[in-house]
């Protein structure tokens, strides 16, 4: 075995030069805003552009892009070249944007692969981006019976190799979504929604639903890449293909950045696509750092080695002092706690979760927990038309109906001593992962909170990928602290609470939940979606089985060179939705 | 000693074989997997976990993917990452450099503080001057990599300006020298507590040295104390460290974990760090391989150099 090794080291280093003289390019989804100055401009594509830094503004060109006060407030291009290191927790994953899902290396193709449509940071609402307009019943977009949506093609946009987009594109990616064979979590999303995309002809794509999904335009949009590259290869060669590594001949798309290389493992260098259809965009690279956490990308800050990370909530007031520009932002992830409902353990018994609902005081464990959040009695993300803090029951703290339930529930105290049923204490197991500093305080907190109700808690921690078999597959817990990610559409609730849905990890099940929770997917009146999934928050906040603590709030610290950056959190991937109107001035 | 060379060799590979299989079962055993349902990410639930892990051969038993994995590593084949979907040699291999550059600087580093301070203390034994030695290298192998680097982060990186936070090099156009500059924190972290400990060693070992006959001869010849030193005690004294220093090979890897995380550099430790917490278990066996292999290696060494540097000592 020392011989293969050593022919295989020889071989490797061979391959090192190789990979080293190698290089490839990338470009991300990058949303060029509008710059009018009144910030009213609509979706006409009227408008004027700021003549602030006297360089044309990106957004004459892409009419129908977002607009509003983060938009209007975008400037000028005031430099051209430069380029942005962004600091990036997570190691360097696939750049296949059909296999995201899984981990959030989907940062990194966001610049590079433009969907039809996305969600404005703004409002909410969508616009559209490879489309010419989002599809509605209004415009003829979105068939009677709501199973056809027909979106047209922007004109024009051209991939970053400078062959044109055409709705081929749109259906040939579709078609390898559904394949199981294509290594890519969205299949049974997929499969479970879309009968058919065709391309009707080369600037309109159809797409035919097998029933009315109303979350659909929210929820199975995604990054677009060229046909001509994808079909080089079988679906099930795809994950390892060039394409997928990065290849600067094949990793591109139709967004502000390319692929050019990765260097030494950990930084993938990205270069500006001149082709971009709102404009060559203002930045030469745009190069992603992978860096192990928030001192880190602090230090790398400050010593202005990077110009733009995610930082703790707690190093906010150090970047500050620092002269950095931070932002903070509530997102649409959530600290939630899931019970178990399984009747072998104490958090089985209804009255039990409500008594320990009622027995926490959010806004200390919030505090306890050092990190910012939005406290919410809902489950659906706050950036949405259908959040709402009105939920019946709301869970306050109140000690005495706590214990009520308890006693109801037949835990009663002996004494001084801790509460009992049948001779045994109440005892509750409360995981969480131990990589977490935010979620390992409010472990802290509810094991002090719930012991002054008489319960024994015992706070475990281990690494974040045996907490997800512990509470996917083992069941042996008796309360999680996790975090989950919504989309702002309210079907975001199926994915969580119906009878077998994906993340329902506790195996809940309501019945009439499940019957609201279709019938809202079914409806299209916003009003009236509103107050069925309000119904549904109801009885789901009743049975207590995955409450929202809070939606989290992010931190982002950029360098004060950097102009343009709005970072918002309404979706996983839209922080960097206008790149490319990004510069950094000299 | 060809033979001997070739029997350690030999021997190797039932050692690696035993680690490769409990490296295989361990990492098995720890929950998790690189594909489950991630409540914190876009898009796949359980059902789709399910399926990619078939795709990956997961679902297959242990010691049937022990073996799959073995066969393709008797081919050179050392599998394909589960995240990147690159080769695990090309994972290796390109970030190899880095932490051989490390290693390489670190050695020198804690060469050049550990054989004049132990030389000096063992000329100085039991004055003040060996005290302080000594005292410092008891603190010097106390000192956790960890917080030393982010301490020497804080002081000359982000307060003196002196030398870069972290990273490899900048990003575009840099030169032997911005590597360089790079590589000074680092590698001072990882020497300390090797120079530390070597500081000892040299220092017990002149010790031993210094009081023998050729030596007294030597200054009794009239020659200068430098040369004394360094032509008669010190030579004597190199032996033990020579193979010291093939021991503490792995030493520079393990050193390399820790601190190309907290500087933020690419290299295998910071590759085998980022494997394991993924649960990418064909570039976690890559790693395991490799620096198995180094230790084998520098066991070898050890025994070996020794013979080289002095014909008296015999091996096999």
């Amino acid at each position: 075995m020392e011989s293969t090794m050593a022919n295989t080291r020889t071989r490797g280093r061979g391959r090192w030069f190789r990979a080293s003289t190698l290089l490839g390019l990338i470009a991300a989804l990058g949303v060029t805003a509008c710059g009018s100055n009144d910030g009213s401009a609509g979706n006409g594509g009227s408008t004027t552009a700021a003549t602030g830094g006297g360089a044309p503004v990106l957004t004459a060109k892409c009419p129908g892009f977002p607009s509003g006060p983060p938009a209007a407030s975008l400037e000028a291009i005031g430099n051209r070249g430069g380029d942005l290191v962004e600091g990036h927790p997570t190691p360097l994953e696939t750049l296949n944007p059909l296999a995201g899902g899984f981990e959030p290396w989907v940062y990194s193709t966001e610049v590079i692969f433009d969907k039809l449509i996305d969600v404005n940071p703004n409002n909410g609402l969508l616009y559209p981006v490879l489309a010419t307009q989002v599809p509605t019943p209004e415009n003829g977009g979105v068939s009677k019976d709501g199973l056809t949506y027909t979106f047209k093609l922007r004109p024009g946009v051209k991939w970053a190799d400078g062959t044109p987009f055409t709705a081929e594109d749109v259906a040939y990616e579709y078609g390898l979504l559904a394949n199981p064979k294509t290594a890519s979590p969205f299949t049974s999303q997929v499969n479970d929604r879309i009968a058919s995309v065709t391309a009707k002809d080369p600037q309109t794509v159809v797409f035919q639903l097998k029933r009315v999904v109303t979350s659909f335009l929210y929820q199975n949009m995604y990054g677009i890449a060229p046909k001509e590259i994808l079909s080089k290869y079988s679906p099930s060669k795809l994950a390892s293909s060039p394409f997928a590594k990065g290849d600067p001949a094949e990793t591109f798309g139709t967004g502000p950045f390319r692929f050019e290389k990765i260097q030494g493992g950990n930084t993938l260098i990205l270069k500006k696509n001149p082709n971009y259809f709102c404009g060559e965009p203002a930045l030469d690279h745009y190069v992603y750092q992978a860096t192990s956490d928030s001192t880190a990308n602090l230090q790398l800050l400050q010593s202005g080695q990077i110009n733009l990370a995610l930082i703790a909530t707690t190093d906010e007031g150090a970047a500050k002092s620092a002269g950095l520009k931070t932002f903070s932002y509530s997102t649409v992830f959530s600290t939630n706690l899931l019970f178990n409902l399984d009747a072998s353990h104490v958090t089985g018994d209804q009255k039990v979760r409500q008594a320990l609902m009622y027995g926490m005081d959010r806004k200390e464990v919030l505090a306890g927990a050092g990190g910012d959040g939005e406290l919410t009695n809902g489950l659906i993300s706050i950036k949405s038309f259908a959040h709402t803090e009105d939920i019946n029951p709301t869970y306050t703290l109140d000690l005495d109906k706590a214990q009520q339930l308890l006693a109801e529930a037949g835990w009663k105290r002996s004494g001084n001593g801790p509460l009992e049923k049948d001779g045994q204490p109440l005892r509750i197991a409360l995981w969480t992962n131990s990589d977490n500093p935010t979620r390992k305080r409010v472990a802290a907190v509810l094991q002090q909170q719930w012991a002054r109700l008489g319960a024994q808690v015992s706070v475990n921690l281990e690494d974040f990928a045996s907490l997800g078999q512990r509470y996917q597959s083992s069941g042996n817990y008796d309360v999680v602290v996790l975090g989950l990610y919504h989309s702002i559409d309210p079907d975001d609730m199926s994915q969580f609470y119906a009878t077998k849905a994906g993340q329902n990890f506790n195996h809940y099940s309501n019945p009439r939940v499940d019957a609201l929770l279709r019938e809202g997917v079914g409806t299209g009146d916003s009003a009236k979606r509103k107050a069925i999934y309000t119904q549904a928050q109801d009885l789901v906040a009743a049975d207590v089985t995955m409450p929202t603590l809070w939606f989290n709030v992010n931190v982002r610290a950029i360098s004060p060179r950097l102009h343009n950056v709005i970072p918002n959190g309404i979706a996983l991937d839209v922080n960097r939705w206008n790149a490319g109107s990004w510069w950094i001035s000299k | 000693m060809r033979r001997y060379v070739i029997s350690r060799v030999l021997w190797a590979i039932p050692l690696m074989l035993g680690v490769t299989a409990l490296v295989f079962v361990l990492i098995n055993v720890i929950p998790g997997s690189p594909v489950q349902a991630n409540p914190e990410a876009a898009g796949g639930g359980v059902a789709d976990a399910q399926r990619l892990r078939e795709l990956l051969g997961l679902d297959q038993p242990i010691w049937t993917r022990y073996f799959i994995w073995l066969g393709s590593l008797v081919h050179g084949d050392f599998g394909t990452s589960f995240r990147t979907h690159q080769s695990v040699t090309h994972e290796i291999v390109t970030r190899l450099p880095n932490t051989l550059a490390l290693a390489l600087a670190s050695f020198v580093v804690a060469a050049l503080i550990a054989i004049p301070m132990g030389a000096y203390a063992a000329m100085r034994f039991n004055r003040p001057e060996d005290r302080v030695v000594t005292f410092g290298s008891i603190i010097g192998v106390s000192l956790p990599t960890f917080w030393v680097g982010l301490v020497f982060i804080l002081l000359f990186a982000t307060k003196l300006h002196w030398f870069p936070a972290g990273g490899d090099a900048p990003i575009f156009g840099a030169t032997l020298s911005d590597r360089a500059r790079f590589l000074v924190l680092p590698a001072v972290t990882i020497a300390i507590p090797l120079a530390a400990e070597w500081t000892r060693y040299v220092r017990s070992r002149m010790l031993e040295v210094l009081p023998s006959d050729y030596v007294r001869s030597a200054r009794a010849k009239g020659l200068n104390e430098r040369t004394v030193l360094l032509k008669h005690a010190f030579r004597n004294a190199r032996l033990p460290l020579i193979q010291l220093f093939g021991l503490s090979l792995p030493n520079f890897f393990a050193g390399a974990l820790m601190v190309e995380t907290v500087f933020n550099r690419s290299g295998i430790g910071r590759l085998t760090y980022d494997a394991a917490v993924g649960r990418d278990y064909p570039v976690v066996m890559g790693c395991v391989v490799f620096v198995g292999c180094l230790v084998v290696l520098g066991n070898l060494l050890a025994d070996v150099l020794p013979a080289a540097s002095a014909p008296r000592v015999r091996v096999g």
